[in-house]
């Protein structure tokens, strides 16, 4: 009782009686362990009751077993882990013992964010419990004085922690006692989480070699669909502590501007859509934030935005090529009123704080329902108010995406976390972060790496294969002293072969690939960054767009473009070339079967009730409704629609061309690895080549009228069977292969970034090794991390559920509804190399074609 | 293949033919450039040459010329020997390889580290050299000082042969993928040939500032350009075209 003796006496009586205004107060809590019982009373000090998370976390904190709280913004889960953690913390108090408890946060931003809260959460707890930030941004005199006088409580990032277990740093964290893993669902996706859960056990194998226990891991994370999946990532017995029934449901809705098209998929419906958010913008109470696909879409609709509104309302836009000031000057403008709308791409979906904003809307139909949450989420979220955001449809397809998205969303369904296992480039980082440590035998290194998430069950070879890497750059490396990075000594024991190798090692530490970029600079201030292919083709006095503002080239310097502000110019907007993302499974299986039951209906309902029927089912306006029900009898009068139950396929024969339509609906990624292979196949069956194209829906594949086909070669095109191996081949030598390669090199550090003049690129090191050592271990991983990229399981999958379904063929003279917006897409997406020799020539012979009629001009 | 006037054409992958001399022009084949990387300290698998032998050997095996006349950057550094690879040096290997056929260096700003290895060895080495209406320079000179060859050359409709540019052209799939091909330039009285080195990823025209020393002798309205896409030659218009269709896109 001593500890409670130490609570100031105001709060003992509050402490008292806090008990008696607990509703739930049970027989299993009179007996309460003393964490719990001061954590309830630390809480009830700020006269508040505990919540229902942090009631269910108290309670199971002296349980001690690794712990995953899944709780909604705002529930107090801060608080519920930390709490009890500082308070035991300062129980045990342990001089000199350096830090005890490390807390890893996603990115730098929340990382700072965190570190006022926690400094004075711990500082009410216990005044000698101090906090310490270390992330990039930490000056190297901040960071010695942490290694002076390390901090109780340490808030950092999953690249900062790995930096510091490769030095001797390391010896501040050999006594933690506890890991705070702060958004497990950001912190555990993809290779940058796969490489977090390495370095969690790196961190477990140096506190138990100093005679500790591995740290305890406790776990903070919205929502997810598999709970049971990320629980395991976290720990193999971790628990779970759930209290999502405090969530208030979040208010998401369908706004209904007039779409008078049917069918305007493949462009930017601005004509129909502006005026709509243009007068959502006027009306706004707080602040607006738009959400569009792309930062091009953010920079365009920003500028039209502003055309249309009086110049009093303010409108900016937010994207990843912004600088850091920029972005500031946004959530500023937010802040002291003078914005009203904010265009933004993603970027802003997490780690940003954005005051002041009332109403979030999304611009045509999110690709995921994540995505869709994340986006709600910025809505200003006061206790009691719903996260909440209004989807604007653009077409009337894109419409009946809306609609299928906010069912899948009402209906609590959510995309998986992406958790990766067993990449080769991932494993070759982790390796080595392992035996930064210190000398650690193949066999310790197999059990070490074996009990993490990302490597469970290691098998030998897979580790053999990444040390002789190592040890040797690979066969075609193997002449050079600096490839062999690590040594192996009499005793089997690896180690780092040089301080220049750890050197190297500390350099490349992480999974984040950056994009060749220019900064973009006005007097001294740098506006922001454009990509660096784009920047390569603008010459003196150029215009372009950025940050919503035009500017005019002014001249190049070493550190990047030199611009100067120059009158608004529409056509001045620069494109950024990238992939679209995939929508979800969840949501194209949800569109998919959102078609079925419209079809069903327009079948089944007597004609004149058909209007009303489709607007109950869609839950639109007459309007809409009406626009959605146009297309769908055109559709059923030119073909048919897609349904579940059959896989309906469309040959639309030209004089020119026949394009093969396959509705797959298994997203625009998934779909261009069907269309390559089924290009592929066709070339290897009939020597003719094909151009492919991908949208969400559908696959498209066009070819000569001379081929002709049958339902059984059909099938055999669409085999499941063998579509990586042909995909893979069909892909060999495709620059698409050696923008991968980077990737991947870089994460396994046989490329580093080199501002040396004439440095090897990794364009030129992929060239080389192709041709020399074709069974490298990285293009192996190369491949591996390609076909993940591009969704080649879900392409296997989807091939794999209709390899049973009857074919439905259907021989058209014309484009069907439906096939317009997938052909939309197959003219802006000129060539697709299933023949990467051929598709060149082809992209040099239209080029010509573009080029001539300029010339004649000339 | 495209015919550039009555005696030049321009073959894949990245050589200026003139068919009644018999005379084959190739630009940039930097022999030896991964091992001059090595010895500069990159990793980088050993490399014997023989992409840029094998590509040699091709358009000889096509063409079979009388002369190969080289306009510069025949090595990329200094001849010596790799003892890992043998006691044959990367210029030693490519005369190996072209044995039988005339040889003439016009020295490129590479070539200066090879001293006098190539008279040694019995190859014409020269400033410039003349072929009916066409001189092969390498490129390297000042501007200003090509540039009345250039305007001489115009009015005896004959051209001025350059290297050193490494021109090529990026084309877009539209979807975040490129390739960047070799690339001939040409305009009145000029020629500039791609690197034949495979190696060499060229400089991207589009990019203003790697075209401006070719700007300077012709303006980008009248410089036609072409890439190589296999065995093929594919013209595609001027550079002032290509890139307002770039921009457009």
């Amino acid at each position: 009782m001593t500890d409670h003796a130490k609570a100031p006496r105001s709060a003992q009586e509050t402490a008292a009686k806090a008990p008696r205004r607990q509703p739930r107060v049970r027989a299993t809590q009179l007996a309460e362990d003393p964490i719990e019982a001061e954590a309830r009373r630390f809480v009830t000090l700020s006269g508040r009751s505990p919540t229902a998370v942090q009631r269910a976390v108290f309670h199971a904190y002296p349980r001690r077993r690794a712990m995953v709280v899944i709780a909604p913004t705002g529930s107090g889960k801060t608080l519920a882990v930390m709490a009890p953690l500082l308070i035991d913390v300062s129980r045990r108090r342990r001089e000199g013992a350096g830090t005890r408890v490390v807390y890893i946060a996603p990115v730098r931003a929340l990382a700072d964010g965190h570190a006022e809260t926690l400094s004075a959460l711990a500082a009410a707890i216990d005044p000698k419990l101090k906090v310490g930030l270390r992330t990039g941004d930490t000056t190297s005199h901040a960071r010695a004085k942490l290694k002076r006088t390390p901090p109780a409580v340490l808030i950092t990032t999953p690249e900062s922690l790995a930096v510091m277990l490769g030095t001797d740093t390391r010896e501040t964290l050999g006594a933690v006692e506890a890991v705070v893993l702060d958004e497990i669902h950001l912190l555990c996706e993809g290779k940058r989480g796969a490489l977090l859960s390495a370095t969690l056990g790196t961190l477990d194998a140096m506190v138990r070699g100093r005679g500790g226990e591995a740290p305890r891991r406790l776990a903070m994370s919205a929502t997810v669909a598999d709970r049971e999946a990320l629980a395991a990532w976290v720990h193999p017995e971790a628990e779970v502590v759930a209290a999502e029934g405090e969530s208030v449901p979040a208010a998401l809705d369908l706004a209904d501007p007039k779409l008078d098209e049917a069918f305007p998929d493949g462009g930017w419906a601005w004509t129909s859509v502006l005026p709509f958010i243009a007068r959502r913008v006027m009306t706004v109470r707080g602040a607006m934030l738009l959400f569009v696909g792309s930062r091009t879409r953010a920079e365009s609709w920003a500028m039209a935005l502003r055309d249309v509104l009086p110049t009093r309302v303010g409108v900016a836009c937010f994207h990843g090529s912004l600088s850091a000031d920029a972005r500031r000057d946004v959530a500023a403008g937010l802040s002291d009123g003078s914005l009203h709308c904010v265009v933004a791409t993603s970027a802003l979906e997490v780690g940003v704080d954005l005051p002041r904003v009332t109403d979030v809307l999304t611009l045509g139909a999110p690709t995921s329902i994540t995505r869709l949450r994340q986006a709600a989420g910025r809505a200003d979220h006061r206790p009691g108010m719903p996260p909440r955001a209004t989807l604007v449809p653009v077409s009337a397809t894109d419409l009946v995406r809306c609609v299928a998205v906010l069912s899948a969303a009402a209906a609590g369904q959510l995309e998986p976390v992406d958790l990766r296992r067993h990449d080769r480039d991932v494993l070759i980082q982790a390796a080595l972060g392992r035996i930064a440590l210190g000398p650690v035998t193949a066999a310790q290194l197999r059990e070490d790496l074996g009990a993490t998430a990302a490597f469970v069950g290691l098998d030998a070879a897979a580790l053999d294969d990444a040390l002789h890497f190592l040890s040797t750059g690979g066969d075609a490396l193997a002449a050079y002293d600096e490839m062999a990075r690590i040594t192996r000594d009499a005793d089997g024991r690896f180690d780092l072969s040089s301080a220049r190798a750890r050197r190297r090692y500390l350099q490349g530490i992480g999974t984040i690939v950056s994009e060749p970029s220019v900064a973009v600079l006005y007097g001294r201030a740098v506006v922001g960054q454009l990509d660096g292919r784009f920047a390569s083709l603008l010459g003196d006095g150029d215009r372009f767009v950025l940050a919503g503002r035009t500017w005019r080239i002014a001249g190049r310097s070493t550190e990047g473009l030199r611009v100067r502000p120059d009158r608004p110019d529409p056509r001045a907007v620069p494109t950024w070339d990238g992939g679209r993302a995939a929508a979800s499974t969840v949501v194209t299986d949800t569109v998919a079967a959102l078609w079925s039951a419209l079809n069903t209906c327009c079948a089944e309902t007597p004609r004149p009730d058909q209007l009303s029927a489709f607007e109950r089912l869609l839950g639109t306006s007459q309007t809409n409704a009406r626009a959605v029900l146009a297309l769908v009898r055109a559709q059923r009068r030119a073909s048919a629609v897609p349904c579940e139950g059959a896989f309906t396929l469309e040959l639309i024969a030209t004089p020119e061309r026949q394009h093969l339509v396959l509705y797959t609906f298994a997203g625009n990624l998934a779909n261009e690895v069907i269309a390559r292979v089924v290009a592929a196949r066709l070339r290897a069956d009939t020597d003719e080549g094909a151009q492919v194209s991908a949208h969400d829906d559908a696959a498209c594949v066009s070819f000569s009228p001379a081929v002709s086909l049958d339902p059984e070669t059909l099938r055999r095109w669409l085999a499941p069977t063998g579509l990586y191996e042909d995909f893979m081949s069909a892909l060999a030598g495709s620059v698409l292969a050696s923008a991968y390669f980077r990737e991947v090199a870089r994460i396994a550090q046989l490329w580093l970034p080199d501002p040396r003049k004439g440095a090897v690129t990794p364009g030129l090191l992929h060239d080389v090794l192709s041709r020399h050592d074709p069974e490298h271990i990285l293009l192996r991983a190369r491949d591996h991390t390609l076909w993940v990229a591009l969704e080649g399981p879900r392409a296997v999958a989807a091939l794999t559920a209709r390899a049973t379904q009857p074919l439905n063929l259907l021989r058209l003279n014309a484009p069907s509804p439906f096939a317009v917006s997938v052909l939309a897409w197959a003219q802006r997406d000129a060539v697709a190399p299933s023949d990467p020799e051929r598709a060149l020539a082809d992209a040099a012979h239209a080029l010509w074609r573009a080029t001539r009629t300029l010339d004649d001009l000339a | 293949m495209i015919d550039l006037d009555a005696a030049l054409s321009l073959v894949a992958p990245g050589a200026a033919w003139l068919r009644s001399h018999g005379t084959l022009i190739v630009a940039d084949l930097h022999a030896g450039y991964i091992q001059t990387l090595q010895k500069r300290g990159f990793a980088l698998p050993d490399d014997a040459d023989t992409g840029l032998l094998a590509r040699l050997r091709g358009l000889c095996a096509r063409t079979q010329p009388r002369r190969i006349v080289v306009a510069g950057d025949l090595v990329h550094g200094a001849p010596a020997a790799d003892p890992r690879r043998g006691p044959e040096s990367p210029l030693d290997a490519l005369l190996a390889a072209l044995r039988g056929v005339e040889l003439v260096v016009v020295m490129g700003n590479h070539d200066r580290a090879l001293g006098t290895a190539l008279t040694d060895r019995g190859v014409t080495v020269c400033e410039h050299h003349t072929e009916g209406p066409y001189t092969v320079f390498h490129g390297d000179d000042d501007p200003a000082a090509l540039a009345p060859r250039v305007a001489a050359a115009r009015a005896t409709s004959g051209r001025v042969v350059l290297g050193h540019f490494h021109p090529a052209l990026s084309l877009n799939d539209r979807r975040g993928a490129h390739a960047r091909l070799a690339a001939f330039a040409w305009g009145p009285g000029l020629l500039c040939l791609p690197a034949f080195s495979p190696w060499a990823r060229g400089a991207d025209l589009r990019n203003p500032a790697y075209a401006a020393p070719i700007e300077a002798l012709v303006d980008p309205k009248a410089l036609q350009l072409a890439v190589c896409v296999g065995p093929e030659v594919i013209a595609t218009g001027s550079l002032a075209a290509v890139r307002r269709v770039a921009r457009r896109a």
